[in-house]
């Protein structure tokens, strides 16, 4: 996007902004869920939906579409929240997330939610089904993209680092990392659990090209980062996106406290009026 | 000894029993303040004892109970990292307790395999089975029994409440090898005194009978004794045995259950492929086979619930394991027994 369109960001604002509350309506309801890191990712998995990847939420198996792993998988309420919008299900589904026998499970189920590309849930393992996936699309002559969204705590699994290696020797440059480095963990900082500082470094080190998203939660640098990926050939990418934990619910941000747990009815009422949509009705 | 009252009241909702016999709140917090009371009792008195975490920590409050901070290790969301770590500590004579959710056992399984347990080195594991709950099907462990018990030599138990935890931990540290302790996630109701007698290996008859054999642990054990009040009601005297060690297993108490009762039915909150279902039947098999039956998780994945009483009501319905499942199986064994005209 050389110019940048306006129109185009202002509308994937209003949706994020849209999705951030259903994101904790959907956990309030459910009573547990994560909803830390969902708000940390969903500027940038609005964008990948809106902007930047080709899908069909009519036919979800299409063959050429591009692929979307959601390593971090506890975060699938941002995930969701985007499908049914797409309209990938009808949306009173995200009213019976983690129920029994909803299609919205807990953690990302392939087999359940039409839309959902893999099931994740156990941490650093996306990465490398990510890897297989985009061998998959070279041995079949295709040209989808395959991102995959880690956490930071999360690539603090050995098994990030086999896949990332992996990749950089195949030069797989149909595949694109986006790490959300919001800093935080359930155990609080990154850098106090285990550092991952310099963290641009060692992705450079195990051969990726890393581009370095300033602000990972506004809408015109994520668009930039996104486009600029998907132009880089010879090696896989890693977008490191710098974001904020909770953003956009003022007392939630930067707080590991909200990592895992739904919000209670009064902080609900306070994070209600912050994310004020005209109209809105969980149905 | 045991506070086990027939009176019929197991019957009632797990929601209203619960309510009864006063266990208020999320019990697996209350569970986890106990099991941390007990470590750092343990650990205060043997200097040998450390603790590994990946994430999820072991609270500040060791550090506050005197234990230096060099004894609490944080890997960071590294599990295989851990446990290879705990291995070399244990190697050099500390004694590494790593607790963690159950279901991560397996993301570090070779691992353990290969790298504590062929050496049976001293490393515990105490790990919660959550149990139903909203993580959903990849957050449920109801195959690590399984997983776990073909690894030669190493301890497997799971306490069946609060009373038994606290005395398995405690046994279970003083123990030397590898030693995986199951805790459970869920609230389960108080069914012993103090003074139980609690032995490792050794079954534990909680109530008498000769019709059938209940054999359980853990979360399914309260089950087996409403199950067991159901068939009294019917004329039906069921034994029912708290296997509170999966291995090495209590083979003697199984072969005099079989002697003696002719049917047997065992029941976990595990798959009955591996568990302790399949640990009985080849006791049963190559001893004193009988009619048997087993109820458990059926081949299947789990699913998300409400994380409260009422969600898991739903799933331990949709994949039996409750006090009726145990009582048909019961019924369908001994009507086995009489057509098959054994004892
Ligand atoms: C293998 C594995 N270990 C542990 C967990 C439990 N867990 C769930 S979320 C989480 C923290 C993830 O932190 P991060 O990757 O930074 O995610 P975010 O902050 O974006 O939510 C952990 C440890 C898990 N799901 N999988």
């Amino acid at each position: 996007m050389s110019i940048i369109n306006k129109a185009l960001i202002g509308d994937l604002e209003a949706k994020a902004k849209l999705f951030r509350r259903e994101i904790l309506e959907m956990i309030l309801k459910a009573g547990t869920g994560h909803p830390g890191g969902s708000l940390s990712a969903i500027d940038i998995i609005t964008a990948l939906y809106y902007y930047k990847m080709k899908v069909d939420p009519k036919n979800p198996k299409w063959p050429d579409r591009d692929r979307f792993v959601l390593s971090k998988g506890h975060v699938c309420p941002a995930l969701y929240a985007v499908l049914a919008e797409k309209g990938f299900f009808p949306k009173e589904a995200l009213w019976t997330l983690r129920q029994p026998g909803s299609i919205l499970q807990g953690h990302p189920d392939m087999r359940k939610t039409p839309g959902v590309e893999m099931s994740t849930g156990s941490l650093g393992q996306g990465l490398s089904v990510a890897v297989g996936m985009a061998l998959a699309g070279r041995l079949d002559k295709k040209d989808y993209k395959v991102f995959c969204m880690m956490g930071d705590g999360e690539i603090q699994e050995g098994n990030i680092w086999e896949g990332a290696m992996f990749a950089a020797h195949k030069k797989l440059d149909n595949l694109v990392g986006i790490l959300d480095r919001n800093r935080l963990q359930i155990d609080g900082s990154t850098e106090d659990v285990m550092a991952l500082e310099p963290v641009a470094d060692k992705w450079k080190a195990f051969g990726w090209e890393v581009l370095e998203l300033k602000d990972g939660n506004d809408m015109i640098q994520v668009v930039d980062a996104l486009d600029k990926a998907t132009q880089i050939k010879g090696k896989p990418i890693i977008i490191i996106a710098d974001t904020i934990k909770s953003k956009g619910v003022s007392f939630m941000e930067n707080k590991a406290e909200f990592h895992g747990r739904a919000l209670r009815p009064d902080e609900m009422e306070k994070a209600r009026k912050e994310l004020d949509i005209p109209g809105f009705k969980v149905s | 000894m045991v506070k086990y009252v027939r009176d019929g009241a197991w019957r009632e909702s797990s929601e209203e029993f619960f309510k009864k016999i006063g266990f208020a709140g999320p019990a697996r917090y209350y569970t986890r303040q106990l099991m941390n009371q007990t470590l750092l009792k343990l650990a205060k008195a043997d200097p040998r004892i450390c603790f590994v975490s990946a994430e999820g920590s072991p609270p500040e409050s060791y550090e506050a109970a005197g234990i230096h901070r060099y004894r609490v290790m944080g890997f960071g969301i590294a599990e295989a990292n851990t446990v290879l770590a705990a291995s070399g500590l244990a190697k050099e004579g500390l004694i590494p307790v790593y607790s963690t959710m159950s279901w991560l056992l397996g993301r570090s399984y070779n691992n353990i395999f290969q790298s504590i347990c062929t050496d049976n080195l001293n490393v515990k594991f105490l790990m919660s089975a959550r149990g139903w709950a909203g993580g959903g099907g990849s957050h449920h462990e109801i195959n690590d029994i399984a997983f776990m018990r073909c690894i030669p030599q190493i301890l497997i138990m799971a306490p069946a409440d609060t009373v038994e935890l606290v005395k398995m931990i405690t046994a279970g540290l003083k123990y030397h090898g590898a030693t995986f302790i199951r805790i459970f996630g869920q609230p389960v109701p108080n069914l012993f005194e103090e003074d139980y007698p609690f032995q490792m290996g050794k079954a534990f008859t909680i109530r008498k009978g000769n019709d059938v054999t209940i054999i359980s642990f853990g979360t399914e054990l309260w089950r087996s004794l409403v199950a067991s009040d159901i068939l009294a009601k019917e004329g039906v005297e069921a034994r029912v045995i708290n296997m509170n060690t999966i291995k090495p297993i209590d083979e003697d108490a199984i072969i005099k259950a079989a002697e003696e009762t002719g049917a047997i039915v065992t029941a976990e909150d595990h798959s009955v492929i591996g568990g302790l279902g399949e640990a009985v039947a080849h006791v049963l098999v190559k001893n004193q086979p009988v009619p048997m039956d087993m109820v458990g998780v059926r081949d299947r994945y789990s699913q998300s619930t409400y994380d409260k009483q009422g969600g898991w009501a739903i799933l331990e319905k949709a994949y039996n394991l409750t006090a009726d499942d145990i009582v048909a199986a019961s019924q369908k064994t001994i009507n086995r027994k009489k057509t098959k005209n054994i004892k």
